[in-house]
């Protein structure tokens, strides 16, 4: 089995996530007492928190290389990174590693291409719904992304932001949520990328008016499931 | 911030109450969008079952080994093991890992005698409750440790394999635990270490009139402690500091 390197912290909510959903995939193949081997550099969110309001990337490039180098250091096979948004720096990860790298917008391409997805709305903070790094992966695989206009892109932004963030589920949030991805739906929207791990919190399978694609879920199966492979 | 260093998948369902914990306490404590540094080394417990159940002791030290030498080479500031049986090898261990290293049972026994306790009554998994490590732990702080007999003990560990190390929490368990736990009072215990990271997940609460130690929240705590004080007394909970003094 190798040894999955994990960029954590981003937040800590949404690591447990993956930690979870990767031991709970290695103990479903392997058996009851197997789990996965880990290595997890869980950063402090305020010094990310303070890049995403001051634009200051260098500085999360700077971070984020050097935490990737101690997963280096500690035995890490391959790296992912536990977050949607920050993939905006992964090659600067990439490059200060040199290791096999499993980027989110890939893994996230392939499980909707094999369900026979084209067209696919993309929601997440304002830096991975504007920015080009995110849908550019997914629109050279063949997708058509429907990014949500201005006001809707406010709302998810913030609804991170300020409350699962904090890991506050609001019932008004859901159905203003429900709504957007209805509307969506409407214009022709086949899927919902769920492209931030907080906002897997609040919308689900059981709750979404279009198949969901929760990001975190797939990161974490398919660095199982990479783990696992001879 | 130090990193914290957390040798973990000891079982990964307790080393999920520790991140949870430990990154809780840090957002408390520091407020805004902190959350605490984690260099986490997460084993396949698989492989220290095998070894632990065919009595391979050079095998278990050799792989938590490889586990905590990730953290040293990643460079935690301190680390700790994220399991109470495990620590049947902390002397070994904390010879051969150059980082300071913050013991469970020491962080276990000052809480109980913060709270004025002289007496408790452990559980763990059978290693743990039997073989004299931990017992002498607690008992060079100055307690008084009783052990559970062969009955209950058959029972604790029946509760912890077949039942909390795959995320299941029965009543009737909890129930069985507070019958025993009446038991130990009558015999003197004034409290009872839950000395079994798994075991918290059970026993979530403290019956009035019988205080519990959850070691793996007593341990987290006092890392999100250490974390965020001074060298002095980062040196003075250090394991191997203790050693070189007695």
């Amino acid at each position: 089995m190798k040894t999955i390197g994990i960029l954590a912290g981003m937040t800590w909510q949404s690591s447990l996530t993956y930690y979870r959903e990767i031991n709970q995939t290695v103990q479903d193949r392997l058996g009851a007492d197997h789990s996965a081997k880990i290595a997890l550099y869980s950063v402090d969110f305020e010094e990310i928190a303070e890049v995403h309001r001051n634009g200051n990337w260098p500085e999360a490039e700077r971070i984020l290389a050097e935490a990737g180098l101690k997963l280096k250091a500690a035995g890490a096979d391959f790296i992912l990174m536990a977050t949607n948004t920050m993939h905006l720096v992964a090659d600067a990860v990439i490059q200060a590693t040199d290791l096999p790298f499993l980027h989110i917008a890939e893994v996230t391409a392939d499980a909707l291409l094999a369900d026979g997805i084209k067209k696919v709305v993309l929601t997440g903070t304002r830096f991975t719904m504007e920015l080009p790094f995110y849908t550019e992966i997914l629109t050279k695989r063949g997708l058509e992304v429907m990014i949500p206009n201005e006001p809707q892109r406010e709302f998810i932004h913030q609804t991170i932001y300020e409350e699962l963030g904090h890991g506050i589920i609001r019932e008004d949030t859901l159905k203003t949520f429900q709504t957007l991805l209805l509307d969506m739906k409407q214009q022709g929207a086949e899927a919902v990328i769920l492209g931030c791990t907080e906002i897997g919190l609040l919308i689900n399978e059981s709750n979404s008016p279009l198949p969901v694609y929760d990001t975190a879920l797939l990161h974490a199966r398919a660095a199982a499931e990479l783990a696992l492979k001879e | 911030m130090k990193t914290i260093g957390i040798l973990g998948g000891l079982t990964w369902q307790s080393t999920v109450t520790y991140y949870r914990e430990i990154n809780r306490l840090t957002q408390e404590q520091l407020g805004g969008e902190n959350s605490a540094k984690i260099l986490l080394s997460s084993v396949n417990f698989a492989e220290i079952d095998v070894a632990q159940r065919a009595g391979d002791r050079f095998k278990q030290i050799e792989l938590l080994l490889d586990g905590a030498k990730a953290l040293e080479r990643g460079g935690a500031d301190f680390w700790l093991m994220a399991c109470n049986t495990t620590h049947q090898w902390a002397e070994i261990l904390t010879q051969e890992i150059n980082l300071p290293f913050l013991h469970i049972a020491k962080v276990a026994a000052a809480a109980i005698k913060k709270d004025g306790l002289r007496a408790v009554a452990l559980t763990g998994t059978r290693y743990t409750m039997e073989q004299a490590f931990y017992r002498r732990a607690l008992e060079e702080e100055g307690l008084k440790v009783w052990i559970p007999n062969e009955e209950e003990k058959t029972e604790l560990v029946r509760i912890v394999d077949e039942e909390l190390t795959h995320g299941i929490r029965e009543e009737a368990s909890l129930q069985k635990f507070w019958m025993m736990a009446k038991r130990w009072q009558q015999q003197g215990a004034q409290g009872v270490v839950l000395g079994c990271t798994e075991i918290g997940l059970l026993v979530q609460e403290a019956h009035p009139g019988m205080p519990i130690f959850d070691t793996a929240l007593l341990h987290a705590t006092k890392a999100v402690e250490l974390a965020l004080t001074t060298e002095e007394l980062l040196k003075e909970w250090d394991y191997r500091q203790r050693r070189e003094l007695q």
